[in-house]
């Protein structure tokens, strides 16, 4: 079944959404639905108050966000399966404490867009993020596993204390990516310079980054433009950690 | 029966359970490839010598593989999942991963999986890295060219070993030529292998020996050099026997090999086609071959 919910312009604030699973709204009635609160600063409000809900049931499970989508934080927050799809852009904390599943955002994403909730938990544990356009710092933060593609640039602090993973940025990444860095690796067109706990390894071994992208291929989602035809150069770090993370960049820095 | 004027005997094969790994080898190029791969799976002809039986399933193309590269398929069977296991070990970590630009994955979804490329990791000395991709955990091994990339783990399932022709003539080099033509049709069956050299084993045996510390000896029925002092299987005219043994991932798959090696040997000098078998006592998987040939099933 596919459950749409398209928000409506005009609603102050910033939307916690963190109550809507995507694996309990699939399975619940159209009233249900509506009666689901949600939190907007402290108070709770329904979520027939900020949006129109739709079911589709002879389509595959997904659940959607479309509308003014913006402000709206925590988008697939603790996900453990399943499709969700935001046709527009995603607010903070996107997929924060997820550990499975796909989420293809159409539009830009916000800060902490797969990063820890706070900084003694862990990032991401599982599953995919994919985000057409840009998103925000921190992308990744803490991260434990998975795999985040942004096609076009991240902020700053990519990968921060990230424990391992990939992170794929199509564009370019801010500055400081990969402080903290445990193990896991980051891959990125451009950077603008790395931290001085990063040291160049040579070029980069490419057979898991094709398995990598056999995979990102197979949920239906595209390579950055010319990844396929370099090999990219390699730098590990952080040293001041462990030294065991990676940085791998396609496009010589600036 | 007669099949191009080649007898066909009226007897079966006696195959047998086994445990199954695939292995999907990758390298930079397809020789590469073959190359991990024939050394992966060398001196696994016999069982009973060996401990392991493996052969050269196929190629697989790039576009199929993980890590999309050229890659050959090779499938490893044993007697149990333990020394199946011992041996997947053993020969990737002895034959692959030393292989230039080699990676190695697994090929079959099983229930039952044996840690492979987990416990080789630690030859990177910690320095190796894993990747969780899917559902799938790889392992980063640094090597001097690179890194060698592996599944943590292999699928063991159930297979089925044991299949056998046994092709007589008149003459040595007809009777070879014909084993060949065999060996070379039933690999064309995916999922089927012939482990002895070139798929032809000159030296068929059967269990136990006079001497007690010896498992197998000479099967010597079919030895043309002792038709005087034992009660042959060979006809006056026939003077050499080549032996085709066949391994596959299901009882089908080595029907229809044992089906595609008959119909390649029935060439001039083939005076028989036979099959080895205990008496039915020691495989409950019994191959008759004129019902291969009628309709495909034993």
């Amino acid at each position: 079944m596919r459950v749409e919910l398209k928000f409506r312009s005009g609603v102050q604030g910033r939307l916690d959404v963190s109550s809507l699973h995507s694996n309990l709204l699939l399975r619940m009635t159209g009233k249900e639905l509506e009666l689901q609160t949600l939190w907007m600063g402290h108070k709770t409000i329904s979520l027939a108050e900020v949006c129109a809900v739709r079911k589709h049931v002879d389509k595959q499970d997904e659940l959607v966000f479309s509308g003014e989508t913006q402000g709206l934080i925590k988008i697939g927050y603790a996900l453990t399966g399943g499709r969700l799809t935001i046709e527009g852009n995603a607010g903070d904390e996107l997929g924060v404490g997820m550990s499975a599943g796909v989420i293809h955002v159409h539009g830009n994403a916000g800060d902490w867009c797969g990063a820890n909730e706070n900084p003694n938990s862990l990032g991401i544990q599982g599953g995919m993020i994919f985000v057409d356009g840009n998103a925000g710092d921190q992308v990744g933060a803490g991260m434990r596993r998975g795999l985040i593609l942004v096609s076009k640039n991240m902020g700053k602090y990519v990968g921060a204390r990230m424990n391992a993973g990939t992170i794929l940025c199509g564009g370019k990444v801010g500055d400081h990516p990969g402080l903290g860095l445990k193990r896991g690796s980051i891959i990125t067109s451009k950077a603008n310079g790395l931290l001085p706990g990063f040291f160049p390894a040579g070029k980069a071994d490419e057979e898991w980054l094709r398995i990598c992208f056999n995979e990102i291929c197979s949920v239906g989602m595209r390579i950055p433009t010319g990844w396929l035809e370099k090999i990219p150069n390699r730098f590990t770090g952080d040293h001041l950690e462990m030294g065991k993370g990676e940085i791998l960049i396609y496009d010589p820095m600036e | 029966m007669q099949l191009k004027g080649v007898v066909i005997d009226n007897t079966f094969a006696e195959a047998f359970p086994m445990w199954v790994s695939r292995l999907i080898l990758t390298a930079d190029t397809s020789r590469l490839a073959l190359q991990a791969a024939e050394a992966a799976s060398g001196l696994a002809f016999s069982i009973i010598g060996c401990g392991c039986e493996a052969g050269i399933e196929g190629d697989v193309p790039a576009s199929e593989t993980p890590d999309g590269r050229p890659g050959v398929a090779a499938l490893f069977f044993s007697y149990a999942p333990e020394k199946l296991e011992e041996h997947l070990l053993l020969r990737i970590g002895q034959a692959i991963l030393p292989s230039a630009t080699s990676a190695c994955f697994n090929g079959l979804a099983a229930e039952r999986m044996a840690k492979v490329g987990g416990k080789l990791r630690f030859f990177a000395n910690g320095f190796q890295s894993s990747k969780l991709i899917g559902d799938q955990r790889y392992w980063r091994i640094p090597v001097a060219d690179g890194e060698f990339v592996v599944s943590e783990s292999f699928g063991i399932g159930q297979g089925v070993g044991g299949g056998n022709l046994i092709i007589l003539g008149t003459e040595r080099g007809k009777v070879l030529t014909a084993a060949e033509a065999a060996g070379n049709a039933l690999r064309k069956v995916r999922g089927a292998i012939a482990p002895f050299p070139g798929g032809v084993c000159r030296s068929p045996s059967k269990p136990g020996s006079k001497y007690k510390e010896v498992r197998a000896s000479t099967n010597d029925v079919y030895a043309p050099t002792l038709r005087t002092r034992v009660p042959t299987e060979l006809k006056p005219e026939e003077q050499s026997a080549y032996e085709i043994v066949i391994d596959g991932t299901t009882e089908q798959i080595v029907r229809t090999a044992m089906k595609e090696g008959i119909r390649a040997a029935c060439l001039p000098g083939v005076t028989r086609i036979t099959a080895g078998n205990y008496g039915g006592k020691w495989g409950p998987y019994h191959l008759y071959l004129h019902r291969l040939l009628k309709d495909g099933k034993a």
